[in-house]
């Protein structure tokens, strides 16, 4: 009783706060096409575009939700200042230009850097395949093998979809290029406002450590000179180093909690099946890497783990997730040697 | 809607003032701007506006058939002067004014439709050069894409055509010919004018973009003021600028020059205004164009390098 109470309380002071906003990041190499897809995000189709210096924002809204996405410049000397925006996030839509094989290599190596940072894992992340309308263009499966998204998505735990898509369209196809940038995008929003209290505390939760260790920083850049320091110095670091951990070890709770919640609560399973109903309608041949959804029989979002990581972690707290494995999936071992299996597009065989 | 009841008295009642006036001073608005306006943008401004609202079926078919050839880049050095003299006849005949009484009136008039549909063509020209792509199979482009680097780079020579060293001049890739999209050729002559006319601010400028703290990228930053300058041309702002520096026919270099002294006031601005990193250049940009259409506002305003601070 007293907890559907705090159920309907919450529920309604939910509603009440409408001002929540969602933070998305758009990156990828340059000449990716990011200003364009975000033109087209908010119905702006101006096929003019500068190479993006600096970075550029736009205000959307989603239901109640005030989405702003930034759109950052994607040279290599800018790319240094990406990380400074990774805390803010609750999402993240990664581009790139499926045209140009020669650059795929330095795309996985930026997208695997990008992916593991500490305040990128776990969330729901969207990669485009940019571009399908010039020759050459290779499609969402080689994308996915190129920048061994599987692994990386998995490892680090991920919810991603992979799309493909081109701005430039004759009259005729313009549905259908532009279809992929409109699904991602409602997929990405959604599944972040389904996370969203999960997403925003952890987002809150980073900024605030942040400024603790600015203010940190520079406190104990004030103190050290001063002759008081000296007495305190001693224990000062330790004290720091206690905070840090604490909230490397929140993070990481959050993220169990985040998996747990998952597991046990209805909403995911909804979630996903709905997911595979969107999935199986769009001719649009799109992947989904539920985060380490290794065959499309596995219907729960509880298979969130990479079986790599499973054997690892298992023995603590994830010894559960053994038992929602549907009896019909092969074997552990035996799923990891075929990887070329895992991927079910429905759409695929009609293009 | 004040406005709106504004415009229709003004309708109304300007063609009482105007003959009124013209029957006190015995001389038609035209006359009256070219003698009473000091040269340069307040008189091409003020001509342009009493052409574009007069009703008078001469100078209609006048402005259309001037329109028509600046859109058409029909104004060269060849037939700059017929057009000149056509449009000086029609509107003598139409205002019965006496070209004998008044010599200086056809010089001043003519002066003013030079300076006015040169820029209209200025602006076709502009936006020819932007729709333009940078091609990979014109040799034209890739030799100017070459003297750039050259003008830019002169004691360090390209190991190739593609290559990281093009980063080291503000490109964001190892090709540059991705980074001209949306200003196309345009950006390339601008980059290439400002190299070649001065080369020492370029290399101050080049300079300053390697800064370790306040750096940014010199083409990309160059791309982006060739869009910011074609909207002020776009939308006129510029004409007081062009209106006010050109003393014959506005042609490319006009625009290339008005260029050049954004880039380099840019760079200054810049500086001075400390940027953290560089994902401030949107928000220094935007306070940069204010600043410029601010001065821009002022129609005596002219903008001139000035290379003696340069040298120093």
């Amino acid at each position: 009783m007293n907890n559907c109470l705090r159920n309907v309380l919450r529920r309604l002071r939910r509603n009440r706060a409408s001002e929540k906003t969602i933070v998305l990041l758009i990156i990828g190499l340059d000449n990716a096409g990011k200003s364009t897809i975000l033109n087209h995000i908010s119905g702006d189709p101006d096929q003019n575009v500068l190479p993006t210096m600096g970075f550029r924002m736009v205000s959307l809204k989603h239901k109640s939700y005030f989405v702003k996405i930034y759109d950052l410049g994607g040279s290599s000397q800018i790319r240094a200042l990406w990380p400074k925006y990774y805390n803010d996030i609750h999402g993240l839509i990664y581009v790139v230009d499926a045209s140009d094989i020669s650059r795929l290599a330095e795309n996985k190596v930026v997208f695997n850097e990008l992916i593991t940072h500490e305040h990128i894992s776990t969330k729901p992340i969207l990669l485009l395949a940019n571009k399908q309308d010039l020759n050459g263009a290779i499609d969402e499966l080689d994308v996915v093998e190129n920048l061994d998204v599987e692994h990386a998505a998995n490892a680090m735990r991920c919810p991603t979809r992979v799309e493909t898509c081109s701005c430039i369209y004759n009259k005729e196809q313009s549905k259908n290029s532009t279809m992929g940038i409109k699904d991602g995008y409602k997929w990405l929003l959604d599944i972040i406002v389904k996370n969203y209290a999960v997403l925003n505390s952890r987002v809150k939760q980073s900024q605030n450590c942040q400024h603790k260790s600015i203010q940190r920083a520079q406190s104990i850049a004030s103190n050290t000179p001063s002759k008081m320091s000296v007495h305190s110095n001693p224990f000062k670091p330790i004290k720091d180093l206690l905070a840090a951990k604490k909230c490397i070890n929140k993070g990481r709770s959050i993220i169990k909690v985040f998996a747990r919640r998952n597991k046990t609560a209805p909403l995911p399973i909804e979630q996903s099946i709905t997911e595979y109903e969107t999935v199986s309608q769009n001719l649009t041949s799109n992947v989904e890497i539920l985060a380490g959804e290794k065959s499309t029989q596995t219907i729960s979002m509880t298979t969130i783990l990479d079986p790599l990581n499973l054997s690892i972690n298992h023995n603590e707290s994830y010894a559960s997730t053994k038992l929602i494995r549907p009896y019909t999936a092969p074997e552990r071992s035996q799923r990891l040697s075929n990887d070329t299996t895992i991927i079910n597009i429905p759409g695929q065989v009609l293009q | 809607m004040f406005r709106y009841f504004w415009a229709l008295v003004c309708w109304y009642f300007r063609p009482l003032i105007k003959w009124f006036l013209h029957h006190t001073t015995q001389m038609c608005e035209l006359q009256r701007i070219c003698y009473g306006q000091p040269s340069g943008a307040p008189r091409a401004f003020a001509v342009e506006e009493t052409l574009e609202q007069s009703r008078n079926a001469n100078i209609r078919t006048l402005v259309a058939y001037l329109n028509d050839i600046a859109d058409h880049r029909g104004i060269t050095t060849k037939t700059e002067r017929k057009i000149l003299e056509d449009a000086i006849r029609t509107v003598l005949v139409t205002k019965k004014i006496n070209p004998t009484a008044h010599p200086d009136f056809a010089k001043t008039f003519g002066k003013c439709v030079e300076l006015i549909w040169g820029y209209r063509q200025l602006c076709v020209e502009c936006e020819e050069l932007r729709k333009m792509p940078y091609s990979v199979d014109n040799p034209e482009h890739e030799q100017k894409l070459l003297k750039l680097w050259n003008l830019l780079m002169p004691y360090e020579p390209l190991d190739a055509r593609v290559t990281k060293q093009w980063q080291e001049i503000g490109f964001q890739g190892d090709d540059p010919k991705t980074d001209f999209r949306g200003m196309g050729i345009l950006g390339l002559e601008n980059l290439v004018y400002f190299a070649q006319e001065y080369p020492s601010m370029a290399t101050h400028v080049l300079s300053h973009s390697n800064h370790p703290r306040y750096g940014y990228a010199f083409a990309i930053v160059g791309i982006n003021l060739t869009s910011m300058a074609l909207k002020l041309l776009r939308d006129g702002s510029a004409k007081t600028h062009i209106y006010n520096s050109s003393k014959t026919l506005p042609t490319i270099r006009a625009f290339h020059q008005f260029y050049c002294y954004l880039f380099y006031e840019f760079d200054g601005f810049w500086i001075d205004s400390k940027p953290s990193n560089m994902m401030e250049f949107s928000s220094i940009q935007e306070k940069f164009e204010n600043s410029i259409r601010i001065a821009l506002a002022n129609p005596s305003t002219v903008f001139r390098i000035n290379v003696a601070v340069d040298n120093i």
